[in-house]
């Protein structure tokens, strides 16, 4: 039985990596709904938070496009 | 340029922004163009480009929030850069149709830089930071623009979770997937 547990529990560790290096998911969806939320904290929420959160989006923008940046292109000559 | 006209400046940029946003739905709706990853992050740029004039009418002008827009105008200028530069080799059609010969990724470089040019141009006039605007009242004119850029950018939301699903977005997208498995 703990043999049993153990293993599963190598298989979880193992599926999470794989979905995680597999690459990001929805993340234009995220993003929108990132940029979403920080103009209505700019427009009705403290200053210092709403500058926090735009600094968070930029980032998040910034490393999905190194994600797409480094993919294989496609090309045939 | 006092800091009330710089708001309405602000304003004004706001609803070039929302009137971007609605071009680019126009596009994807009539033409039936679903835009790609690239495209997609062009177009979050160009929301992000918002918050710094939605700060600037909510707590009035400041260097810093020109900064924010700045930034996000930066790099939706090196997004679009890599876009032409991945359709630039002779004989290459480029991604979806061209409009008044130029594709869309053409049309957001130049955008950006626009942007760029005209954000370093409104950070010239230093007396919009003098007067403190910070419990100034937005007139009905700034807040419709704000409301507007919020809308769009949460129906960009919605058809981009419609194009993509739950899953990773396809590099050259020809149906909407969350439709596909619902039909």
């Amino acid at each position: 039985m703990r043999q049993f547990c153990a293993t599963r529990s190598a298989e979880s560790i193992i599926d999470w990596r794989i979905s995680l290096l597999s690459g990001p998911t929805m993340e234009f969806t995220a993003l929108f709904l990132a940029i979403s939320i920080v103009m209505l904290v700019a427009w009705r929420g403290p200053r210092p938070l709403a500058l926090g959160l735009y600094a968070a989006v930029m980032i998040a923008c910034v490393a999905t496009y190194l994600h797409h940046a480094t993919d294989t292109l496609k090309l045939s000559f | 340029m006092s800091s009330t006209r710089a708001i309405t400046l602000n304003a004004i940029g706001l609803y070039a922004l929302a009137l971007l946003l609605a071009a680019a739905f126009a596009a994807q709706f009539m033409l039936h163009e679903l835009p790609c990853p690239l495209c997609l992050l062009q177009r979050i740029l160009f929301a992000t480009l918002a918050v710094g004039p939605i700060l600037n009418i909510r707590f009035g002008p400041r260097p810093s929030h020109y900064a924010a827009s700045l930034f996000a105008a930066v790099a939706g200028a090196v997004v679009s850069t890599r876009q032409v530069l991945l359709h630039i080799m002779p004989g290459d059609l480029g991604y979806g149709s061209a409009l008044l010969g130029y594709h869309y990724y053409s049309w957001a470089l130049a955008g950006f830089i626009a942007a760029i040019v005209l954000l370093a141009a409104i950070l010239l006039f230093d007396r919009q930071f003098e007067d403190d605007a910070t419990n100034a009242v937005p007139g009905a004119f700034a807040i419709s623009a704000v409301w507007l850029v919020v809308g769009l950018t949460a129906l960009n939301a919605v058809s981009t979770l419609l194009e993509c699903g739950f899953g990773a977005c396809a590099d050259n997208p020809t149906v909407y997937e969350m439709l596909k498995r619902f039909s």
